[in-house]
């Protein structure tokens, strides 16, 4: 049923004219067709009537017809007021709107369902009813205006797929964000592994420490000791020399000058030669084998200070200086291919490559990264260490060892010679007076600071140890004894090393533990989120129903939208472009499906193809009607029905004006179609209105 | 054949994959976003539980 009332006031300029529903009854039924003479309200009914369903807003309406609204309701000639209601058949469902105000261009609509009422906007009517306002003018022309239909449509599946697209996305995010167990479980996985390793590195930090504590220990008391000796010894030469010097300064005319030169210069080359000698003394130990032993204390036995008084050097100097160079030659020459030696090249070269990388998180076969396994290298360098130290030991001793040789045969051949010859020829043995030179002193008593100051450092780096005595190093003896063939300036080395790898180490650790503390407050923050329902299927939404939704609303919303605008604009013939070809051709397809049937020259023919571009019906005989050819009323008759036709479950409300070309057989199949609509509940309201001399109101709900 | 079905037959013809295929069903059908994703991942959550 319609229901419906207006007033409208006309300013004709001349005259004020007032029109009200006079001749059209104001209940009507929701199938009807209406016929009159000109002026007597037809086609202002229809306009009041879209004009309340939002009709001036619809660009499927025709732009003339959506002028006429929008002239309607210009305030500055024509003042409106209205209200209708159209309802369905059973009472459930009616829409009502309502302008209150002549002056104001508002209008009110509402929609009652089931009962309940809700002011309805444009867009939820959109969503909900399809309103077909038209007057079938040209309608072989307007054939192509049903693609604006379809655009429309396609305009709104677009939107309804991006829709889908944003909520995908939504859903996606909130995956992301939510519990994932897997994650969490990789996650505790790699907080055990963390934990694991900084347990590991703070064991092996201990042993190190322990490492360093002995060495350092055996170190500060061995060279302590040592320097002490040394301090002492050169104290005691210094003394001595002090008093020869005093006994010179007493006898000094009786000494012949070249003499007196000569005892110069021999005593600072035996100086020299003696701090060689020493060295040796302190080296030999180390790097001679033990079978050695007799020589080493033939060796401790010679002083070369006695030199200095009997101008000879002790008979087995020289024996067991060559002796020594052919031991430790023949051991060197031994070692020349050691596998050791090499082994130790090969972990130092690897070390240093690796040092530039060990901060990649890569994990080297075996599940070790690069900084464990740079700490497995030093572990085995550190195990043939000692081999080296001794190799090193035995290339300096005999360096040292044909230093001093040279050095003794310097001496003798030019100092203890001459002197030798002087004594015998030139001056009686009482009057030899051994002058010590100033020089001398002063060389032994910068060697005496220097010592001191080494002897102070060790001091007090053994106090700082503990004062460990030679009884604490017979408790772990296995831990030191391999430094026994250290240098001092290896053990200082050895000593450096342990502290960097200890520094390592503690930076190690540190790093570890923000790991630690950072994994443990994602797992903490992983914990108290809810799990996503759709968590599994992250993979599924991502890489196939987003990818397609995306690639739809493209196609949608670009492609299908770019193909029907070139048609609406008669350009779509240009093209060559196969997908295009493949959207038209379905499209005349569907369009044929929508006219369904047309009556050309009294027959009725089933419509299988409308080509809109050659402007061509095909008929499922093959017949081919062109479009120019066909009746005027019979081209009214198959645009109305494929303005009908429409494929959403959206209401219909249809008003058509000016059917008059349209004969009664044209317009049955109209009358039908809307019949059927209303059976299936699509309709809400069909009118159909048409010129004619008298008013006739004629329903046609169920003829 | 009613229109319903020729507007999905349009765009079965249009379309090429069948994800996009059973979207556009569904969209046709008036079903909302999460009816559609549902529905899409019911028949992989029984896929998975039939594997």
């Amino acid at each position: 049923m319609i229901e419906y009332d207006y007033e409208l006031i006309r300013d004709e300029g001349d005259e004020i004219r007032k029109f009200i529903p006079s001749n059209i009854p104001k209940k009507l039924d929701n199938i009807v067709y209406i016929e009159g003479p000109n002026s007597c309200g037809k086609s202002t009914l229809l306009n009041i009537l879209a004009i309340g369903l939002y009709g001036q807003k619809n660009e499927t309406i025709h732009k003339p017809l959506r002028i006429k609204m929008d002239s309607l309701l210009d305030e500055t000639y024509n003042k409106l007021t209205f209200n209708f209601e159209i309802k369905n058949d059973n009472n459930s469902l009616s829409l009502h709107a309502e302008k209150k105000y002549p002056d104001k261009k508002e209008i009110i609509v509402y929609e009652i369902k089931n009962g309940k009422k809700n002011i309805i906007t444009n867009e939820r009517f959109l969503r909900n009813y399809n309103l077909i306002y038209d007057i079938p003018i040209d309608p072989t022309a307007r054939l192509k205006q049903l693609l604006v239909d379809i655009k429309n449509d396609q305009i709104r599946y677009g939107n309804a797929v991006g829709g889908l697209r944003e909520r995908i996305n939504d859903i996606i995010a909130e995956i992301r964000n939510a519990k994932d167990p897997n994650i969490l479980s990789e996650k505790n996985k790699q907080l055990e592994g963390i934990e694991t390793k900084i347990k590991t590195k703070q064991r092996t930090r201990e042993l190190l420490k322990d490492d360093l504590d002995i060495l350092e220990k055996y170190t500060y008391a061995r060279c302590y000791v040592y320097y002490d000796y040394e301090w002492r010894k050169i104290g005691n030469r210094i003394t001595e020399k002090k008093k020869t010097k005093s006994k010179d300064k007493r006898d000094r005319n009786k000494v012949d000058k070249d003499y007196s030169e000569l005892i110069k210069g021999l005593e600072l080359a035996l100086y020299e030669a003696r701090k060689n000698f020493d060295k040796l003394t302190n080296q030999l130990d180390k790097a001679l084998p033990k079978e050695e032993h007799n020589h080493l204390e033939i060796w401790n036995r010679i002083d070369l200070g006695k030199t200095f008084g009997i101008f000879k050097f002790d008979e087995n100097l020289i024996p067991e200086i060559n002796h020594f160079i052919t031991i430790l030659e023949k051991i060197k020459l031994e070692h020349k291919d050691d596998q050791r030696i090499k082994e130790i090249d090969l972990y130092k070269y690897l070390i240093q490559v690796l040092q530039s990388f060990k901060d990649l998180t890569i994990m080297l076969p075996g599940g070790k990264t690069i900084s464990d396994f740079i700490a497995d290298l030093r572990k085995l360098e550190k195990e043939k260490e000692p081999h080296v130290i001794l190799f090193e030991n035995i290339s300096k001793s005999l360096e040292l060892l044909h230093t001093l040789r040279e050095q003794i045969n310097h001496i003798e051949n030019n100092f203890l010679t001459r002197i030798r010859k002087l004594r015998v020829k030139s001056v009686s043995a009482e009057s030899y007076v051994i002058e010590s030179s100033n020089e001398l002193i002063d060389r032994l008593e910068e060697q005496k600071r220097d010592t001191e100051k080494k002897l102070n450092f060790f001091e007090d780096e053994w106090i700082k140890k503990g004062r460990p005595t030679p009884d604490d190093f017979e408790k772990n003896k296995d831990q030191w004894d391999k430094y026994t063939g250290y240098t001092e300036e290896q053990l200082l080395h050895e000593i450096n090393e342990l502290k960097d790898e200890i520094i390592n180490y503690n930076a190690g650790v540190e790093k570890l533990k923000v790991q630690q503390g950072m994994l443990e407050k994602d797992i903490h923050r992983l914990e108290e989120k809810e799990e996503h329902p759709y968590q599994n299927y992250l993979g599924d939404l991502e890489d196939n129903l987003l990818v397609a939704a995306q690639t739809l609303e493209q196609k949608l919303r670009r492609d299908f939208f770019n193909y029907i605008n070139e048609l609406l604009k008669d350009k779509g013939k240009l093209s060559k472009d196969k997908k295009k070809e493949k959207y038209y051709d379905a499209i005349f397809k569907y369009l044929a499906k929508r006219i369904s049937f047309v009556r050309h020259l009294s027959e009725e023919y089933k419509v299988k193809y409308i080509d809109v571009i050659n402007e061509t019906i095909i008929t499922e005989g093959k017949k081919k009607i062109r479009f120019a050819d066909m009746g005027t009323g019979q081209s009214q008759s198959a645009y109305l029905l494929g303005k009908l036709n429409t494929s959403d479950d959206r209401k219909i409300i249809a008003f058509f004006d000016e059917v008059a070309m349209m004969d009664s057989s044209s317009l049955e199949p109209i009358y039908k179609k809307l019949r059927t609509l209303n059976q299936q509940n699509r309709l809400l309201a069909g009118i159909i209105v048409q010129r004619g001399d008298k008013v006739k109101v004629i329903s046609k709900v169920g003829k | 054949m009613s229109m319903e079905n020729s507007i999905k037959d349009l765009f079965d013809t249009l379309l090429d994959n069948e994800t996009e295929k059973k979207i556009m069903r569904q969209i046709l059908n008036n079903k909302k976003p999460d009816e559609i994703i549902k529905s899409f991942l019911d028949k992989n959550i029984e896929k998975d539980r039939n594997d």
